[in-house]
């Protein structure tokens, strides 16, 4: 059964925006340039009070926020939690983000929540159990989420292509997509695909925002294996890979992720500052 | 499939991904390791990020080595990692390498006592002006309770003033351990984190206060127990630090 929710709503005050880290609270509150947005975890907003909250509300009132959740397990063997989709519902009734989003990966297994996107066989029945989970999230937010492509280190038996199982679950779910254009180069590198050829199988219409973030070589074995480590800045094999996704499917909210090695402000904003350029372009 | 999750999460708590074989393409070993890894680090940075001093105290080594033997001994149960680390302090205390450092597991209680009181709920404390024109029977009567940001500890250790020089001080102060134990007040009035060395009396008026009594039976059990004590310029002193409940709370 596919349910129905509000589509996604256009984001035209969306252009790139920003993960948002507790140091540069301060700034973003005060920034003023066009189109900037801030993203976060929304697990990371889960206490019952204090400053983390507060200042979350002051910055919703000047830009447009995105809630990205990283704790559904909506890859899990089991359905989503019912407690976590009660908080995420409270904090989105708070908030009120532009968009929200998970991810095509799971996280808790059997009581023990492992705090990393682990990856899913792309199987029948695991895309069965996948959609369920959708289902059931978007039924519980009475929204609709976009779900976001995994950076793939370990690649597992599967019986279809990544971009043929996401195509499949927006098909059933009526789910967007969060295109993270850093995970489609790093899986492809790390299992010998070619990353345009899977940006060319993205159903661009679904796509209601882009990731970009740095990777980094894994410490033992160099460049045989990527890393999305979130720990510097996007490299310019990504960026041109971006630029042809934009030229592909169109401008996009896109987001500049950054997790450790954080930068200073301005620094991040210049980084950001390219991929507004390259919407504004592409806007004509 | 369940077989499949049973079976990946085994091998994150153990480490070995052998079994793991029959559902990758190539031997999973050493790109297996990538998200064991993440998920081991990541609790273990988690913890540094919550317990600044402890890290300090002992090198980023050694509480990489206690972090990870927490973890397999706790890992997480809930959905976010804000509050992660509930019996981190209990576990240092029976955490062999460190018995040597008595003060240890003291002073992880009051960082912890920091990060609860930083994420507790947002209330706000009985004021001075609130009280100012009530009648005295009224005042004494009174039993707010404490604002739901307190936290107090004792400790044998003078734990107070190791925490406070670890994390206020670029060179630390010495502090001998023959000072003896402390007590310490940690709260969150507005959204900054406060916290200080509590006296005796002190921690008796609050912890009566959080019992349930009102303010004139905590006043005569600190006069009863601290003959030197002046017990009302002790309750306004408390009272102007927000460590009351408000009314409309």
């Amino acid at each position: 059964m596919v349910s129905v929710h509000p589509v996604l709503a256009p984001a035209p005050e969306m252009g790139a925006g920003i993960g948002l880290k507790p140091q540069h609270y301060r700034s973003v509150l005060e920034s003023r340039v066009d189109g900037l947005w801030a993203e976060v975890h929304p697990e990371n907003y889960m206490m019952a009070g204090g400053p983390r909250l507060a200042w979350l509300d002051a910055i919703r009132r000047e830009h447009p926020l995105s809630l990205h959740g990283v704790a559904l397990s909506l890859g899990g063997a089991v359905r989503p939690d019912r407690d976590h989709l009660n908080r995420l519902r409270a904090l989105a009734d708070r908030y009120q983000p532009t968009l929200m989003s998970e991810h095509l990966a799971w996280c808790a297994h059997d009581g023990t929540y492992f705090g990393d996107l682990l990856p899913t066989p792309y199987t029948e029945a695991q895309l069965d159990r996948f959609c369920a989970h959708i289902d059931e999230t978007q039924d519980a937010l009475g929204r609709t989420i976009l779900i976001e492509n995994p950076s793939i280190y370990l690649p597992l038996k599967s019986e279809m292509t990544e971009q043929a199982f996401l195509a499949e679950a927006v098909r059933r779910t009526g789910c967007g997509l969060l295109l993270d254009v850093n995970n489609v180069f790093v899986t492809c590198w790390n299992l010998g695909q070619d990353p345009y050829s899977y940006i060319d199988g993205v159903p661009g219409e679904a796509v209601g925002e882009i990731h970009l973030a740095g990777h980094e070589q894994d410490e033992n074995l160099g460049d045989q294996l990527l890393i999305d480590t979130h720990g510097a800045p996007v490299r310019d094999d990504v960026w041109k890979l971006y630029d042809y996704t934009i030229g592909k499917i169109g401008p996009k909210p896109t987001l500049i992720e950054r997790d450790s090695h954080l930068p200073a402000f301005d620094q991040l904003m210049a980084e950001r500052g390219r991929a507004q350029d390259i919407l504004v372009a592409a806007n004509g | 499939m369940a077989d499949f999750h049973d079976i990946f999460a085994r091998a994150l708590k153990s480490g070995d991904a052998s079994a793991l074989a029959a559902f990758t393409e190539g031997a999973p070993d050493t790109k297996f390791k990538v998200y064991r890894n993440n998920v081991v680090k990541g609790a273990a940075d988690t913890l540094g990020d919550a317990y600044p001093v402890i890290k300090r105290l002992v090198g980023e080594q050694f509480f990489q080595g206690m972090a990870r033997a927490y973890w397999a001994a706790h890992p997480p149960s809930g959905r976010t990692l804000t509050l992660y680390g509930e019996d981190f302090a209990d576990f240092i205390e029976l955490f062999e390498p460190a018995r040597p450092l008595v003060y240890l597991a003291d002073v992880a209680r009051i960082e912890r006592a920091w990060l609860e009181a930083h994420h507790a709920p947002d209330a706000l404390p009985l004021k001075l002006a609130d009280v100012k024109g009530l009648p005295p029977d009224e005042l004494a009567a009174m039993a707010p309770g404490l604002h739901p940001s307190v936290r107090t500890l004792a400790s044998d250790c003078p734990a107070f003033s190791i925490w406070r020089t670890n994390r206020e001080d670029d060179t630390v102060r010495k502090i001998s351990l023959d000072a003896g134990g402390e007590m310490t007040l940690v709260h969150r009035p507005q959204m900054e984190v406060r916290y200080r060395r509590l006296s005796p009396a002190d921690a008796l008026f609050i912890s009566r206060i959080e019992a349930g009594q009102d303010f004139a039976t905590a006043s005569n059990a600190v006069a009863d127990s601290f003959p030197g004590v002046e017990p009302v310029p002790l309750f306004i002193a408390l009272l102007k630090e927000g460590i009351f409940r408000g009314r409309d709370t």
